[in-house]
């Protein structure tokens, strides 16, 4: 009956994404984590017919296209101009941190260095933008 | 008692004086010339003869104008007016001439001679010659001049290498800066996977994961810490490329080539690469950097490609207007270009400047391995050498670097 929750992770580090999607599985195993190495590969897939994911999360240092403008295209794409994207990176710079919110994201986490706090953040993160928890309802 | 001249009548005392008086004025230096307010040689003394060579009959009667040259005859209408107005005329230096045309450096003192009624009714001069002196003041301040030249010279020249070296130290500054910030968070990176994937392997000993993720945990850390030394030790090489302490001396870039491809025999085998290279040039460097440039353009053009690598290194005299910005287009610097072609990836011409930035990747570490500092130190070694290197490119078109360095 229920689909499980469909996430797309957009990063270039091939550790970053593991460790994403072993955290993902552990504190939502009814999730299903997507990835794409870089903004191109995204949003190639992101432009395909029937695919919308419910959560995006974005790095911002990536080869060839950077985070923000690959956030920017996202946001061209109309149904997904209200998806929640979670910028997801390791800088902690205000700078970039207001460049993420201007070109559109719905929230930004840093990368963190251990396993507990990253689990806290995609914990509170999964909280307020599933559109299947119950205060989405 | 005190009554030497008491037989002596005053008249006798007079005439005693004027006797002594004319030889005083015959054996002076000096030469000693009265003449009437006219301008006319009244009297003409032995002193006289010796500077200007006219005997006293030559003179007396004649217009004082014989001995001024003819660029200064103004001066003696104002002498002869400052005269007739009683005023003196001290220790003025001007010309004269010789009557054998020669131009002499003369101090004039000429005061004026009254009358028993005190009329002015000439002048009397006396001329000194102060030729000698005058040639010697002229060295004198050649050599002045000449040593203030030289010291300016000298500081100007001091001057610029201070602003040289505080430029350079400037920009050194700034590099080494940005070299810490990126340095420092490029070392972060593999740590934190370190430190993530560890505690991964913990979690996973204590809830009895099996052998396979743990040893997937495990390659991980490996991986992440055979990242940060390769880093560590690029770090390195990049804070010691200095042209301090190495040798400059002509090399022969057609060696540096052979010695670079021979390097990469195998991925050239492997990738089935074709490089082609054209005759190079000799010259002044540091040979160690050289072979490094070289090293660090060919493989990346090795390294960069999908299809089998076409790879070209070709030398040209470079044309003022293709010189890039930072280099002198004066026309007198000559620079060689050297050109690396190849068919690889490429990449967008707006990342041209980019390429060359400490730790920049265009490409996910996934797809082309690297710490991103191989074209940072080219463009190191090649601003060591005084030149400049740039990037031409598009995706999927092949990349060109051209490298500039002084003939």
């Amino acid at each position: 009956m229920d689909q499980p929750l469909k996430i797309l992770l957009i990063d270039d580090d091939s550790d970053d994404r593991e460790i994403f999607s072993l955290v993902m599985k552990s504190i939502h195993p009814f999730s299903e984590t997507d990835d794409a190495i870089d903004g191109y590969e995204a949003l190639d897939k992101l432009k395909r017919d029937g695919y919308t994911p419910d959560l995006i999360f974005l790095d911002l240092n990536m080869p060839r296209m950077n985070g923000l403008e690959c956030l920017r295209e996202i946001r061209r794409i109309e149904r997904l101009t209200r998806r929640p994207v979670i910028v997801l990176s390791t800088s902690s710079n205000p700078v970039d941190i207001s460049a993420s919110r201007a070109a559109g994201a719905t929230d930004y986490i840093v990368k963190g260095n251990e396993i507990q706090t990253i689990k806290k953040h995609l914990a509170q993160v999964l909280q307020k933008y599933n559109p299947r928890s119950p205060t989405h309802e | 008692m005190n009554d030497l001249f008491q037989d002596i009548n005053a008249s006798e005392l007079e005439g005693a004086a004027q006797t002594w008086l004319a030889a005083i004025i015959h054996s002076s230096d000096d030469a000693i010339i009265s003449k009437t307010l006219d301008g006319i040689v009244s009297s003409w003394n032995e002193g006289a003869r010796r500077i200007f060579g006219y005997e006293a009959a030559e003179m007396i009667g004649q217009p004082i104008l014989r001995l001024i040259p003819p660029d200064r005859l103004g001066e003696e209408p104002a002498i002869l007016e400052r005269l007739k107005r009683g005023e003196r005329v001290d220790h003025f230096e001007t010309k004269r001439v010789t009557k054998y045309g020669v131009i002499l450096d003369i101090s004039l003192s000429i005061s004026p001679i009254r009358d028993s009624k005190g009329q002015i009714i000439g002048a009397s001069k006396i001329a000194r010659n102060i030729t000698g002196q005058k040639e010697a003041e002229r060295i004198i301040n050649e050599g002045k001049e000449r040593f203030r030249q030289e010291l300016e010279d000298t500081v100007r020249e001091r001057t610029r290498e201070l602003a040289e070296m505080n430029h350079r130290l400037t920009k050194s500054n700034h590099e080494l800066e940005q070299f810490a910030y990126i340095a420092s968070h490029d070392l972060q990176e593999p740590l934190r996977k370190i430190h993530v994937f560890s505690e991964l392997l913990e979690e996973g000993l204590n809830s009895g994961a099996d052998a396979a993720s743990l040893a997937k945990y495990l390659h991980r850390i490996k991986n992440a810490s055979l990242r940060m030394s390769r880093l560590i030790k690029d770090v390195l090489e990049y804070s010691r490329l200095s042209r301090a302490e190495l040798v400059i001396a002509p090399v022969d870039l057609n060696e540096i080539i052979k010695e670079v491809l021979m390097e990469f025999d195998l991925s050239v085998a492997e990738k089935k690469a074709i490089i082609s290279v054209g005759p190079l040039p000799v010259i002044n460097g540091i040979g160690s950097q050289f072979r490094q440039l070289f090293r660090n353009l060919v493989g990346n053009s090795l390294k960069f490609s999908q299809q089998e690598p076409r790879i070209s290194v070709r030398a040209e005299k470079a044309t003022p207007a293709e010189l890039p910005d930072t280099l002198p287009r004066n026309g007198t610097s000559k620079f060689f270009r050297i050109s690396f072609q190849d068919n690889g990836i490429g990449f967008e011409q707006q990342h041209a400047g980019m390429v060359f930035g400490i730790f920049q990747r265009l490409n996910s570490q996934d797809a082309y391995s690297g710490s991103g500092i191989g074209l940072a130190l080219c463009k190191k070694i090649v601003e060591n050498h005084d030149g400049a290197i740039t990037a031409t490119s598009e995706p999927g078109k092949g990349a060109t670097f051209n490298v500039f360095l002084p003939a």
